[in-house]
């Protein structure tokens, strides 16, 4: 490996490791803006709060969801389900 | 090892790419994960998280550092690729950059999404070439038309999820162009045609001797990904994911009989690990994907960490480090490959009747 090379090797190690130093420090915030929920699931009124579990959101797509939720398809519509996994904001690498 | 392997049968010319046990793994083996994994995402729509974070980490992160073999495995390979190695990600971080800033994530998935079936076709097309040339060239069929009827499906299926309009892809924004539902159906047509055109001449190389069984095999099972993928599955997801199981894991295998052929004359001294995992038996096949897996693994989270750490310095939300950052990572991969594999790139090992071309 020549000079050049090894300079920008050294280049890149140094800006991942920057970053990585920097994402590593504490109390990283969400970089995902979280989409505004839409109607049908703003919060009632507690005295319009139905006693038993809501009912799950028909969605659109996972904008239309709250946090922690993906919009999933469930028999012939589509609604948000819970998830343990965040959902990737990147392309799965093909 | 015997580097071709065509045995003239009554009916049949094999003409595998290794072995009969090799090749049926590689054909019905990829194909059967494949389909059971977007299987159980049809079957069960909750399970599609879960199950593209296992095939990404699995074999997406590590089908990516596969290249890398290729690429950098040796010094004369680093000398050779110098500029595809150090120079070419910097500007397709700009260009992607500049595309995230003007469209969008949205523009950037639909990128993402036309290229990757690019990609994986001209793979598919790549080991198709492989297979023919097993098989010794295959006089009486045409390239151009096999290679007409390979794309057909695949170009039928990006008309079809076009004419859909879907909203959304892998959890984030999409946006295909409209397409005229008149034009999928004449696509569909001319694939129908293309196809029943093949099965027929096979059924009439089948009636001479000479129906080559690697390569009907492999064109078959091309055309049951690509219908499942883009027709037949309705979620873009599920029929995503069955497309891209099947690509990577070709990938990593295609790859390692690349490298096992590359140093079938035993250690090289400028590449010891790599061609010591490229030596014969199975058991050092999976001390290659092993290897991959815990090269890419630490790799992909430093990216995710610093994606998060550079977002939190500049305070960014509309464009994700972590899209922009990943896209180039694959978008190089996708280039890369289109350069690598072609006959210039890889002069033949002496003594070794080796002939990569056209890859992946």
């Amino acid at each position: 490996m020549n000079r050049r090379s090894l300079g920008v090797t050294a280049l890149y190690a140094a800006a991942l490791l920057v970053g990585t130093i920097a994402g590593g420090a504490a109390s990283v915030p969400s970089v995902y803006a979280k989409a505004a929920p839409i109607a049908s699931q703003q919060e009632p009124p507690a005295s319009q709060a139905p006693a038993k579990a809501k009912a799950p959101t028909q969605c659109k797509t996972t904008k239309d969801c709250p946090q922690d939720h993906v919009c999933t398809k469930v028999s012939d519509h589509k609604e948000c389900t819970p998830t343990a996994i965040s959902p990737p904001a990147a392309p799965a690498v093909t | 090892m015997p580097v071709t392997s065509s045995t003239r049968g009554a009916r049949a010319v094999a003409a595998w790419l290794h072995d009969p046990l090799f090749d049926l793994s590689f054909i019905f083996g990829i194909l059967g994960l494949a389909t059971a994994m977007a299987g159980a995402t049809v079957i069960e729509p909750t399970l599609f998280l879960p199950m593209l974070v296992a095939h990404t980490w699995l074999f997406g992160y590590d089908h990516l550092v596969a290249t890398y073999t290729k690429l950098a495995g040796r010094p004369a390979d680093r000398a050779r690729n110098r500029r595809l190695i150090f120079y070419l990600p910097p500007l397709v971080l700009i260009g992607l950059y500049a595309l995230g800033r003007t469209a969008g994530v949205r523009g950037l998935y639909a990128l993402y999404f036309g290229w990757q079936l690019f990609h994986t076709v001209r793979q598919s097309w790549g080991i198709a070439q492989t297979y023919r040339q097993r098989a010794g060239g295959l006089a009486w069929d045409s390239v151009r038309l096999s290679e007409a009827t390979l794309w057909s499906v695949p170009l039928w299926g990006i008309l079809h999820r076009c004419a859909e309009q879907p909203e959304e892809f892998l959890y984030q924004p999409i946006w295909l162009p409209p397409v005229p539902l008149a034009l999928v159906h004449a696509a569909g047509l001319t694939s129908g045609a293309l196809w029943l055109h093949f099965l027929y001449t096979r059924v009439r190389a089948h009636r001479r001797g000479e129906l080559p069984l690697g390569h009907t095999l492999y064109m078959l099972s091309h055309l049951l990904v690509y219908l499942g993928g883009y027709l037949l599955i309705e979620d873009l997801g599920a029929g995503w994911l069955l497309v891209n199981v099947w690509h990577n894991v070709q990938y990593l295998a295609f790859v390692w009989l690349h490298n096992r052929r590359r140093f079938a004359t035993g250690i090289a001294p400028d590449a010891q690990v790599l061609s010591w995992l490229s030596q014969p038996g199975y058991g050092r096949a999976v001390l290659y994907y092993l290897a991959c897996l815990v090269v890419a693994t630490p790799a992909y989270y430093l990216v995710l960490r610093f994606s998060a750490g550079a977002d939190r310095l500049f305070q960014s939300s509309a464009l994700p480090t972590i899209v922009v950052l990943t896209m180039t990572l694959t978008v190089h991969h996708y280039i890369v490959d289109g350069i690598i594999w072609k006959r210039r790139h890889n002069p033949a090992p002496v003594g070794v009747n080796f002939d990569p071309r056209p890859g992946p």
